[in-house]
């Protein structure tokens, strides 16, 4: 194909194995007021604290809620967003956030700090009536850790810890921390998802489950009525069918295109492909309780085996980096001389492996059998298998894998993807690593090994460290001592969703939408 | 042994009609009354449709039948399926149209030593008493090895024979085995049947629709209309005096009438109300054959006439029987 | 002859004549022939990343490419041929054997039995064979025999449908009736009498489901439940290469043209089967 080809003519070359989705687009695309977005799928219940669906959780109630803080993936911290600003005590425990005056949800029910404590009570008191079934929000903000919640005069909602969580303000851009209307939770209680109202830029006008949200632009949004006034939420879950739908023009912004298209689209007139950083990484999780692995020189063979180059070629044709260890380059807490943790070299491994007694041990590798998983699949098994080991690769479909994932007496290996609502540095540790965490617990089985005392001490001492700084510095020893003395994963790469844009529209925000966060207040139509 | 070979007490033949359970039935055997003696050569007859067939096939039970059928005094439908099994190799049939009867995927050997095995004859000697029977039935040990399309409906009807008189039987139904044939050969199958009858001491029930050739062959002729048996005895008598109208018709009218001539004919008196068409399915209530008798009366479209001893022998079941006197 | 769903389903093709009706034989026995020797006439082992760039164009050393990981494409189609035909030849043959066994009962014995086994298959039938299929691969897990297997499954119905129709054909017929006058049990009137001459009709029959079996298997292979990758499965080829179609566009459309190419070939020697049989 001869790269001047035009998006209509593109579009015609592919619309036959994709009109039926195409078909259900309404014309709202290109007047310059309607920005399309491509949902991978849409339950139609927004409740916050619970998970529902992709496309609920993950992009509308990004773009219509909003919480305390609001990370914006320009800069590293927490900005201000329903909190106009915060003061923290000396012993770095109690927060009070001082609410933006004036501000109202979408059903003009003004915001106050009584309004805020409502929604944060819902998370924690278990015999409120409007709770849903197997709410983890309260885990997702500290859990045990929060103490309390107490609004000392009209505008200052005060958040009370038992120790020092300097990661509390970045958990407040989750988006299971947005705030709810009181109104909304007194009238509709349990089912606040299906009649949700908070005070994102967006409001929603109308959902059709497994179809569309169609959403209005918000007058009284703190950051200002954003400048496209409707964005229609499409589900589009076929990566062809986006293309089709991108290269029509039927679809504004997507971050769902597969990696493999993404030098095609960029040489497409129309269609841009916006640069963001790497901040998902992907993990190869090594269950220390097998046999096999239960030796840190077989793991650390298992590291040096793959083959990262073949993964960033063949798996995301270019578009992933060269890991360091636990933390992304793009965040606090990662050092270049991690790289060399995460080294990739046959002959050291065979050597390893050799010394080991453990040349063609067989091990099992649990993967996901859609999106790119298939792919490193199989690269991850030739790498191995050219070290020395003996690997088969079970596909499995999303529930079956999860249930395995968490289970260490259902996998061996297992691929474990991580990337960041917040990129705060403590987000890739405790969630993952801290004893607590069924994870720790599951996945790697870690809280077996000696080391691991040590490990949830250096974590809680990061995480105590207030000064961006000297917390910084943390995190790079945790990285180390991770690899080091544990190795419970092996670092595959780092990768990001590329993000295609329709040259209709600019100021997207690229980096959010590289790692599953969907702002879109500052799009506005190109001239 | 003394007593009839066969004794059949009401035996009643209903066909399910249409599929699946508990479906309605068609009458194909009103309840029937019959004995067979030893030795001799039962005829039956009556139009297509009369349920000769029926009868021949209930009566060696390889169709669904309730009443009781006695053979050589033991009572056959309530025997039990291995009981039946033993049962099976004394009573034969050979069927109407060797074109089917024959499966077309064997040999006529696998056919006959399938049968031979089956009654317990060794393996050693099977091929040699195949070859004896296909003798006996005027074929040469050439055929054994033959598929049955090779061989003319004649012969067909031969190799049929040597299979049912593989078993030994006591007794065989013959279900109009010659009118499938061709008139040429009509004769000599009819008289290789009688020889064989004589030579091993048969019984034998020879269904035909041909009264004609029946009262040649046959000591008795029972005479079927609808499904019933309408009048028996010995063949002599109802050649010469028969004492139910529809005997006297079928005498009177060789070849008897294709049903579809007799029922173009009741149909045509049915547009004019004249008479009503009887119908197995609703049967009528007084006697089948008054539509279409001259002396029917007006008990007769009332009552249906059971058999009754007739003074010239034999038996009829009609209220207004011929040749009384 | 009785039509079968997978019948209704064809599409009618045309009808050969002359030297072409040869074609698809010969198109049919190459394919089996490059089956069988893959191995031997395969230029590159089919799972080994054989050192080229990926997604290489057409050339002498590689005459399809390569794929994405750099393995020869020709010779992953090579090997791709034999687990198709091991599917839906393995796949017609169980469903023969095993809805063969049921529509012999259900013909010969008739009665209640018959009634209550053709219920159970039209419940079957109300299924989509796809969804029947995979119902079985999500219960199995995800393997060349257990696609086998699933796609057996979802054609018993049809075979026991059809079984049923020739031996209830046959069984009225009256050497079926001599038979059991001569003192033979069911099983012998099954195996011995009609079986035989219900074979050749089925056996025709089977030789068409073979092409609908081989795209039951690619469209499932197609969803993931087939072979596990590496393994060449043509039907998982079309998937991996359906994402590249924009900068790849043979990576999908190769291995999607050797699956139409078995399927229709084997849908003309079907009907011309059917044809002799006078179906
Ligand atoms: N299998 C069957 N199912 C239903 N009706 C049948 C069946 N066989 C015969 N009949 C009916 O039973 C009646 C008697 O048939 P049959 O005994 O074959 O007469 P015949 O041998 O005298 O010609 C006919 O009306 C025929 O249609
Ligand atoms: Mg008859």
């Amino acid at each position: 194909m001869n790269t001047s080809i035009t998006r209509r003519q593109f579009a015609a070359l592919m619309g036959g194995t994709t009109v039926a989705s195409t078909l259900s687009l309404p014309a709202f695309a290109q007047d310059g007021k309607t920005l399309v977005f491509a949902l991978p799928g849409l339950v139609g219940n927004f409740e916050p604290h619970t998970w529902v669906g992709f496309g609920d959780t993950v992009h509308v109630m990004d773009t219509v809620a909003r919480g305390l803080t609001h990370m914006d993936f320009d800069n590293p911290l927490p900005q201000p967003a329903v909190a106009e600003s915060w003061t923290i005590s000396d012993d770095g425990t109690v927060y009070d956030f001082t609410i933006r005056p004036g501000l109202t949800f979408h059903d003009d029910t003004p915001i106050d700090a009584a309004a805020v404590k409502r929604t944060f009570d819902r998370m924690f008191d278990e015999t409120d009536p409007t709770r849903p079934d197997a709410s983890f929000a309260a885990d997702n903000l500290g859990g045990a850790n929060v103490k309390g919640f107490d609004t000392p005069d009209d505008m200052t909602f005060r958040i009370m810890l038992n120790a020092p969580d300097a990661a509390i303000l970045g958990r407040l851009t989750r988006p299971d921390m947005i705030i709810i209307s009181p109104t909304a939770l007194e009238q509709h209680g349990k089912e606040i998802g299906l009649n949700f109202v908070s005070c994102g830029p967006y409001k929603i006008s109308s959902v059709t489950p497994n179809e569309r949200a169609v959403l209005e632009a918000f007058d009284n949004f703190y950051g200002g009525k954003p400048a496209i006034e409707r964005v229609v939420m499409q589900v589009i879950p076929e990566p062809v069918a986006q293309m089709t739908s991108l290269a029509s023009g039927d679809l504004d912004v997507t971050n769902l295109i597969p990696h493999s298209n993404v030098d095609r689209l960029e040489a497409m007139p129309g269609i841009r492909i916006e640069q963001s950083a790497a901040f998902i990484s992907l993990t190869l999780a090594m269950n220390v309780e097998v046999e096999a692995l239960s030796n840190i020189n077989v793991r650390r063979a298992v590291s040096l085996a793959v083959d990262r180059q073949a993964i960033i070629d063949e798996v995301f044709f270019g578009k992933a980096e060269m890991p360091g260890y636990i933390t992304p380059a793009a965040e606090q807490g990662y050092a270049p001389e991690h790289m060399e943790l995460s080294r990739s070299d046959t002959e050291a491994a065979r050597a390893l492996l050799e010394e080991a007694g453990a040349v063609g041990t067989e091990l099992t590798l649990i993967s996901e059998n859609q999106g790119f998983w298939p792919r490193l699949g199989q690269v991850v098994e030739r790498s191995l298998n050219e070290a020395g080991f003996v690997v088969t690769v079970e596909y499995l479909d999303t529930g079956t894998f999860n249930a395995q994932l968490f289970d260490k007496t259902a996998h061996e290996l297992a691929f474990v993807q991580r990337s960041a609502f917040f990129p705060d540095p403590d987000g890739r540790f405790s969630p993952l690593y801290g004893s607590s965490t069924s994870a720790a617990q599951e996945i790697t089985a870690q809280t077996s090994l000696p080391e691991q005392a040590e490990l949830d001490a250096r974590i809680a001492a990061a995480n105590a460290e207030s000064d961006p700084e000297a917390r910084g510095r943390l995190y790079v020893e945790l990285n180390t001592f991770m690899a080091e003395q544990m190795m419970p994963v092996a670092a595959l790469v780092n990768t990001f969703l590329p993000v295609a844009v329709s040259d209709d529209i600019q100021g997207v925000n690229a980096n959010a939408l590289g790692t599953y966060r969907t702002f879109l207040e500052n799009a506005a139509p190109a001239n | 042994m003394t007593g009839p070979l066969v004794q059949i007490e009401n035996l009643t033949v209903r066909y399910p009609l249409g599929g699946g359970l508990g479906a309605r039935g068609v009458l194909g055997l009103a309840p029937t009354n019959l004995e067979v003696q030893r030795g001799e050569l039962l005829a039956i007859v009556g139009e297509s449709g009369s349920g000769k067939t029926t009868l021949g096939r209930a009566m060696l039970r390889l169709i669904p039948a309730e009443g009781a059928i006695h053979f050589d005094g033991t009572e056959i439908i309530g025997l039990g399926r291995r009981e039946l099994a033993q049962m099976r190799s004394r009573m034969q049939m050979i069927f109407q149209d060797p074109y089917s009867s024959l499966n077309p995927q064997k040999t006529v050997g696998r056919t006959l030593s399938e049968v031979l095995a089956h009654v317990g004859i060794p393996r050693a000697e099977r091929r040699a008493r195949a070859e004896e029977l296909l003798s006996q039935v005027g074929l040469g040990a050439d055929a054994y090895p033959r598929l049955p399309r090779a061989f003319s409906g004649g012969q067909r009807q031969r190799i049929a024979i040597a299979r049912a008189l593989a078993t030994g039987p006591d007794l065989v139904v013959a279900d109009e085995p010659v009118s499938a044939l061709d008139v040429s050969v009509q004769a000599q199958v009819v008289n290789l049947l009688l020889d064989l009858k004589a030579e091993r001491g048969l019984t034998m029930v020879f269904i035909s629709h041909d009264l004609g050739l029946v009262s040649a062959i046959a000591d008795r002729i029972g005479v079927m209309y609808f499904g019933r048996l309408v009048e028996i005895g010995p063949a002599a008598r109802l050649s010469r005096s028969p004492a139910h109208p529809y005997t006297a018709l079928l005498n009177d009218s060789m070849p008897p009438p294709s049903v579809a001539a007799a029922r173009a004919t009741l149909e045509a008196a049915a547009q004019t109300g004249a008479v009503e068409l009887p119908s197995l399915m609703d049967p009528p209530r007084g006697c089948p054959f008054a539509p279409r008798c001259g002396h029917a009366s007006a008990s007769c479209r009332e009552t249906p006439p059971a058999l009754h001893p007739h003074p010239a022998g034999g038996l009829v079941a009609c209220h207004h029987p011929l040749n009384t006197d | 002859m009785p039509t079968t769903r997978a019948d209704q389903h064809r599409f009618r093709l045309p009808t050969l004549t002359g030297a072409l009706r040869l074609l698809p034989w010969l198109v049919v026995g190459l394919l089996i022939f490059a089956a069988i020797a893959a191995p031997l006439i395969a230029p590159y082992d089919p799972i080994k990343n054989v050192g080229s760039p990926m997604l290489a164009p057409f050339s002498p050393g590689h005459p399809f490419g390569t794929d994405g990981f750099g393995r020869d494409q020709f010779s992953r189609i090579l090997h791709g041929l034999g687990p198709m035909m091991f599917v839906s030849v393995g796949a017609v043959a169980l469903a023969v054997a095993v809805g063969g066994a049921v529509g012999l009962i259900s013909g010969v014995m008739g009665g209640w039995l018959d009634w209550m086994i053709m219920r159970a298959v039209d419940i079957l039938m109300s299924f989509p064979l796809i969804l029947a299929a995979i119902l079985v691969l999500v219960a199995l897990g995800a393997s060349t025999f257990n696609l086998m297997l699933a796609v057996a499954i979802s054609q018993i119905p049809i075979f026991a449908r059809l079984t049923r129709a020739l031996a209830a054909g046959e069984v009225v017929r009256d050497y079926v009736m001599a038979a059991r006058a001569s003192g033979f049990g069911m099983l012998h009137v099954m195996v011995s009498e009609v079986a035989p001459n219900i074979l050749r009709p089925l056996l025709v029959q089977a030789t068409s489901v073979v092409a609908v079996a081989a795209l039951t298997a690619a469209a499932l292979s197609y969803l993931g439940m087939g072979a596990r990758p590496p393994e060449p499965d043509l039907g998982y080829m079309v998937k991996e290469g359906q994402e590249l179609i924009f900068i790849a566009p043979e990576q999908t459309i190769l291995p999607g043209l050797v699956i139409a190419i078995f399927v229709l070939a084997i849908s003309f020697c079907g009907d011309q089967l059917n044809e002799r049989e006078g179906g």
